[in-house]
């Protein structure tokens, strides 16, 4: 596992003062504040609908082992009782990461009224926490983090790919402490 | 430790065979043994975000779900659920879905 010692590498625009994932109490529990620029909005948005292609996609050569990281085996010593969880799971699964993607990307996406993001509820904002970590993942296996040594090199490489990394793990740990302090 | 089992008094002094009550149960049952679900460590899930999943599947405290993830995070893995085949399965399906390295094995 790795430790949230991000740097924001994203420079954001306007609200320097203004936590990136806000909460507060409408008096019905819990509420969370998405306070994301459009550009980031997009970014995650994209990087969803990436994430959503590789999940109802067939197996190839490169995305097989992203695939193998989101879809990991159950049993590690019984192939019989493996290829029957895949069965009767995989396709489970996979729904359930999409209806997910779908339901994070109706989040990020404004009104176009007001052109605000709606407020969240604790479930929706623990939808988006998963969907991101997911994202995160998928980023980290294709960057080859596979122990600690690559995990520490990734931190402070500054290649676009490894930034916006860096981005994902300092959003989500944003995304964590939010949930963590209202719990 | 104090001495656990038995007092001489109960000590069999005879080998007569015994009859022994066999549970009525088939033998996918029989040997459904309880299960152990085991979290993996991997370089890319944050700490925090391993112990929150932890704390919300298994309604875990503060202090049992962090204790558990620095195993993960230091002995390699750790046994973080046991139940029966099923329980287990629904254990290690909900750990995928928040993309945990989860895997399930027999408690030996």
């Amino acid at each position: 596992m790795s430790r949230p010692d991000f740097v924001p590498p994203v420079e954001r625009v306007d609200n320097s003062d203004v936590d990136p994932l806000g909460t507060f109490d409408d008096g019905a529990g819990p509420k969370f504040r998405l306070n994301f620029e459009p550009e980031e909005r997009d970014l995650l948005i994209r990087l969803l609908g990436e994430m959503k292609d590789l999940l109802t996609s067939e197996a190839t050569e490169a995305t097989a082992p992203l695939l193998h990281r989101l879809f990991p085996p159950a049993f590690h010593d019984d192939p019989e009782k493996e290829a029957e969880y895949q069965r009767l799971m995989r396709e489970e699964l996979v729904t359930s990461r999409v209806v997910s993607v779908d339901l994070v990307t109706a989040m990020l996406t404004a009104d176009p009224d007001t052109g605000r993001l709606a407020d969240l509820s604790e479930p929706d904002t623990m939808a988006f926490m998963q969907s991101l970590n997911a994202v995160r993942l998928v980023l980290g296996t294709m960057l080859d983090i596979t122990d600690d040594e690559t995990a520490e090199q990734a931190d402070i490489d500054d290649a676009h790919e490894f930034q916006l990394y860096g981005y994902l793990g300092w959003l989500l740990e944003w995304t964590v402490q939010s949930l963590s302090e209202t719990a | 430790m104090g001495g656990c089992c038995g007092q001489n008094g109960d000590v069999p002094t005879t080998l007569e065979p015994v009859r022994v009550e066999e549970p009525d149960v088939d033998d996918e049952l029989a040997n459904d043994k309880p299960w152990v679900v085991i979290v993996w460590n991997d370089p890319i899930n944050l700490m925090s975000y391993v112990t929150y999943v932890l704390k919300s599947l298994f309604g875990y405290s503060d202090d049992k779900a962090t204790a558990l993830m620095l195993d993960v995070h230091h002995k390699g893995k750790a046994a973080v659920a046991h139940g029966n085949r099923e329980e287990a399965e629904m254990h290690v399906f909900r750990l995928h879905e928040h993309s945990l390295w989860a895997s399930m094995e027999h408690d030996v």
